[in-house]
């Protein structure tokens, strides 16, 4: 297999700059893993806010999580593992060539990611309906101690997160197109391999914001 | 407690800093010869016949030690493993909220929440993310990442968590002054150390 | 190698394609160096402007030109528009982009077409700042610390959006130089034989990937709390300011790492080539540019030491931002050596490496004087801190990056500029800068605070040095650009390797043609093989070939 290697024909999809197949590859997916870096740095400023004001009002938090529905978010948590699983899978069959099973697999994930962002709005309405609106709009009682606070960092936490979750699928619909068309193919499927990269992020921040903002006790 | 678990994690990462920095040319040695010959000889091996008629000399490559890494295409990772690992995550997620229910005090709570999310952010990086079995860089780019992360919230930890402790002590030192300038032993004062009060 | 083989029928990457599209559009890595260029050029002459203002109205002590919030606003002005859209781009972007993948024997950098996003993403953040200039700007100072940047009514968020965009096209330009440093190195060049400026682009480009995320994150956070109030800085809601403060410099502190680390690059190169020596103590250099990077990214919290940070945690601080004078020390070191029993000509980037060594000496020693705890409490946002800064920023920094465009000049261009001229010009910049900047450690020392428009009358004499320094050292970067431009264009044309540099970007025509090389050069000894008798002519470096 690796005396397969493209050093003798050169695939067309090879960018000039590059002397093989293999580097473009490599640099993608090298690239692609800073990207990841990146955006765990991103979401590390929340988590910080987190840490440090659940430190300074461990009242504030037990309640507050309290009212947050922790089966909607196991359910949220359940539904994100499964589009990682079948986003994977999608990338396996292109792997095997099998083109239409791919994109089958991919409009999958975005459909479970339209289910996340559907409980999550479920979540939010029914928070909306009680007064529990971020910081200093706050207007329900049901928390004791700095509860505005407390729900300014769950909005922002899940609001960024739903953010990147709908760019995920945006870019998930485009590579699932791109699929179709067999511009991304077995061998130049370096898209679709990094695309894959971030909706696993996307789950994996979400793997760590369900324990801390809905398990708290 | 919590500065004394402060401060012993600080230091700690002091010392693991100051260490790799100390280090750092016995490191970087090895590092060198790591990457001189992971990168080296593939990059030999990979510039033969790029443009016709081109003046290379290149010399004789050694052939390409076994590519280790980029296997994607040509050997995809069994169902059975995705399937394996799936299973896994939902099983720890069972047990992260069944973990919730069971009452636990705020520490311990935490700690089980972070170790059962690590378990589970762990298998996503390790086969969905291809992290496992993938290219030696990766890893050092996550572990470089975390390790940034770290160091933001213990060192902001570290300042929010002992911003009170002054006042602990202040009490201490404002008590000892005013015995010096007063001349007066405050309770519980040894002789020793007044000797200029008296 | 000939002049003629060069001209092997092929344009230079400057006549390959005409029209303002080819421009705009190029994924050609030096046809963007080049852009950022003239973008930071514009921009750094609009900070001076308002520099220009500040010392304008410190000339007196009464503050009789302009009142108090105009003030505020320009000081805060030129603090962003230099930290944000000159010294972090400058040479990263302009040289960076320019010199790397020759330097690596490389076609492109890794992803050219992000290269190209990177400088729109650049333009857009530039464009939502000056949006906000002209809706009225803000005077927060370009550090927006909570609460007043939290509560004032003014076009904050669209300077904070365009802080944002800049933000990505700064990690966007890290993760390209990083991916083509490592996979895109001609063949023979391995990490020991790779030429010290990429030494410190790669670990200037790891802060960037690492630190700017954070700010990033930093600005969004404001933004939300101005809008809708989430109370994260605000203590009525039980938020903490200072640990805006915490977000805030945990990526601005090692900013100043990403501005100075390509600046120490560009020194260590000039610095072999111009005495025409080995470089002294290539691994020390290699490897205390990513402890500096380490190091940098430990220390924030030397910038919060009266902000009412818990004072244990500021011991740790202050301990922990004096290690990062070692391998900043082990450099220096190095390159002094280096011009040891070399063969020093007096070329306008010799000049400036002396004028960088002399200016960094300065500000890097009285950044350790900041750095202990007991002494900046006193020295803390005084006039002494803005020396310091400067001396580093400017005096370090953008010399470095001046004395960067002299060395690299001729390549990008093809044509020389007038190096009498230039080597004047560099000491009347050393000198102006120094005439500017000294006075104000000795105002800072005694007393004047920073951010004020007006000062007690016995500081007035050394303000006044300060201002005529200021307006000299502006009139001599005219010149220099004025000089540099005059060259680019009508200046006679340069010889291949004027400076005789042995790395590879000297290798290939002057100006380069736009694929870089003709063919693939490999590459078989270090950039820095300078023969070391002095009487041998220096010549070939061993080993290299086309």
């Amino acid at each position: 297999m690796s005396a397969k290697e493209s050093t003798e024909e050169r695939p067309p999809w090879v960018a000039h700059f590059f002397a093989s197949a293999d580097q473009q590859r490599s640099a993608a997916n090298f690239g692609m893993w800073l990207f990841i870096g990146q955006e765990v740095l991103f979401f590390s400023g929340l988590f910080m806010a987190y840490i440090a004001y659940r430190w300074l009002y461990p009242d504030t938090w037990l309640s507050g999580a309290d009212v947050l529905n922790k089966w909607l978010g196991a359910g949220n948590t359940v539904v994100l593992l499964t589009s990682s699983l079948t986003m994977v899978l999608a990338v396996r069959e292109l792997e095997l060539n099998r083109i239409k099973q791919s994109v089958r697999y991919l409009w999958v994930t975005v459909a479970f990611g339209f289910v996340f962002l559907g409980v999550k709005a479920v979540e939010y309405a029914s928070k909306f309906e009680l007064g529990i609106y971020p910081g200093a709009h706050y207007e329900a009682g049901e928390v004791e101690g700095m509860a505005g606070l407390f729900f300014g960092i769950y909005y922002t936490l899940t609001a960024l997160h739903a953010l990147h979750v709908i760019i995920g699928m945006g870019l998930l619909a485009w590579v699932a197109i791109l699929v179709k068309k067999e511009k991304v193919t077995a061998e130049n499927n370096s898209l679709l391999e990094n695309i894959g990269l971030y909706w696993h992020l996307v789950d994996l921040v979400w793997i760590f914001l369900f324990p801390m903002l809905y398990l708290v006790r | 407690m919590d500065i004394i678990l402060n401060i012993l994690v600080c230091f700690g990462l002091i010392s693991v800093g100051l260490a790799f920095i100390v280090l750092l040319p016995v490191v970087g040695n090895l590092l060198v010869s790591v990457f001189s010959t992971v990168y080296g000889e593939q990059a030999f091996s990979r510039f033969k016949g790029i443009e016709s008629g081109s003046v290379l000399v290149t010399p004789e490559a050694p052939p390409p030690p076994e590519p280790k890494v980029e296997d994607h295409g040509h050997q995809p990772t069994p169902l059975n493993v995705y399937l394996a690992v799936y299973g896994a995550l939902l099983v720890l997620t069972v047990v992260t909220v069944g973990v919730s229910e069971l009452g636990l005090i705020q520490r311990e709570a935490v700690f089980w929440a972070v170790v059962v999310a690590t378990m589970k952010g762990t298998l996503v990086v390790a086969w969905f993310m291809h992290m496992k079995g993938g290219p030696a860089m990766n890893r050092l780019i996550l572990g470089t990442t975390l390790f940034f992360m770290l160091i933001f919230f213990t060192l902001t930890m570290a300042d929010l968590s002992t911003r009170d402790t002054i006042f602990e002590h202040e009490a201490h030192w404002t008590t000892i002054k005013e015995a010096q300038y007063s001349g007066a032993k405050p309770a519980g004062w040894s002789a020793k150390g007044t000797a200029a009060a008296e | 190698m000939s002049a003629a083989t060069d001209q092997n029928q092929e344009p230079s990457y400057l006549t390959a394609s005409t029209g303002w599209k080819s421009w705009l559009f190029s994924v050609d890595h030096k046809r963007i160096g080049l852009m950022y260029l003239v973008a930071t050029t514009i921009f750094m002459i609009a900070g001076g402007s308002f520099a220009g203002i500040i010392r304008a109205e410190l000339f007196t002590a009464a503050g009789d030109l302009i009142d108090a919030d105009t003030y505020n606003r320009a000081f805060t002005l030129h603090g962003s528009i230099m930290v944000f859209l000159v010294i972090i781009p400058a040479t990263p972007a302009v040289l960076g982009n320019f010199v790397l993948p020759l330097m690596l024997g490389a076609k492109d950098v890794a992803f050219p077409r992000l290269n190209l996003a990177s400088f729109h993403i650049y333009m857009a953040g530039a464009t939502l700042l000056l949006i906000s200039m002209i809706l009225g700007s803000f005077d927060t100072g370009w550090t927006f610390y909570t609460p007043y940047s939290s509560t004032t009514v003014g076009p904050v968020a669209w300077a904070l959006t365009g802080v944002f965009i800049l933000g990505f096209s700064s990690i966007l330009t890290g993760l390209n130089f990083i991916v083509t440093i490592h996979k895109m190195r001609a063949p023979g060049m391995t990490w020991m034989r790779l030429p010290l400026m990429l030494w410190a682009l790669y670990a200037t480009s790891a802060v960037q990937i690492l630190a700017t995320p954070v700010l990033a994150i930093t600005v969004l956070l404001l933004i939300v709390e101005r809008s809708i109030g989430i109370g994260i800085f605000d203590p009525t809601l039980g938020g903490d300011p200072v640990l805006f403060q915490h977000f805030f410099w945990f990526y601005s502190h090692p900013a100043v790492y990403i501005m100075i680390l390509p600046a120490f690059g560009i020194v260590s190169e000039m610095v072999a080539v111009h005495a025409q020596r080995p470089i002294f103590g290539y691994k020390g250099i290699a490897f205390s540019s990513l402890s500096i990077a380490i190091i940098g990214s430990l220390v924030w919290g030397h910038h919060m030491f009266t902000s009412g940070q818990s004072i244990y945690s500021s011991v740790l601080f202050s301990f922990l931002t004096f290690f990062v004078a070692i391998p900043t020390a082990i450099k220096v070191f190095s390159w002094v050596a280096t011009l040891y029993k070399g063969h020093v000509s007096y070329t306008p980037p010799m000049m400036y490496v002396f004028s960088f060594l002399a200016l960094f000496m300065v500000g890097g020693l009285t950044g350790v004087v900041l750095g202990a705890l007991s002494v900046d409490v006193h020295l803390h946002d005084t006039y002494f801190v803005v020396a310091h800064f400067h001396y580093v920023m400017m005096g370090s920094a953008i010399i470095a990056y001046i004395g960067g465009l002299h060395h690299w000049w001729p390549k990008m261009f093809g044509r020389m500029y007038p190096q009498k001229l230039a080597n004047v010009t560099s000491v009347l910049v050393f000198i102006s800068f120094n005439l500017t900047f000294l006075p104000m450690f000795l105002v800072g020392s005694r007393g004047m605070p920073r951010r004020y428009y007006e000062y007690i009358a016995s500081y007035q004499t050394l303000n006044q040095i300060a201002t005529v320094g200021a307006f000299l050292l502006g009139a001599s970067l005219f010149v220099t650009l004025g000089y540099l431009i005059y060259g680019a264009i009508w200046g006679p044309v340069a010889s291949r390797n004027p400076w005789n540099g042995l790395s590879l970007e000297w290798r290939t025509a002057t100006p380069p043609i736009e694929h870089n090389f003709h063919g693939q050069p490999t590459v078989s000894g270090t950039p820095y093989d300078y023969p070391v008798e002095p009487g041998e002519a220096p010549g070939e470096a061993v080993g290299v070939t086309k």
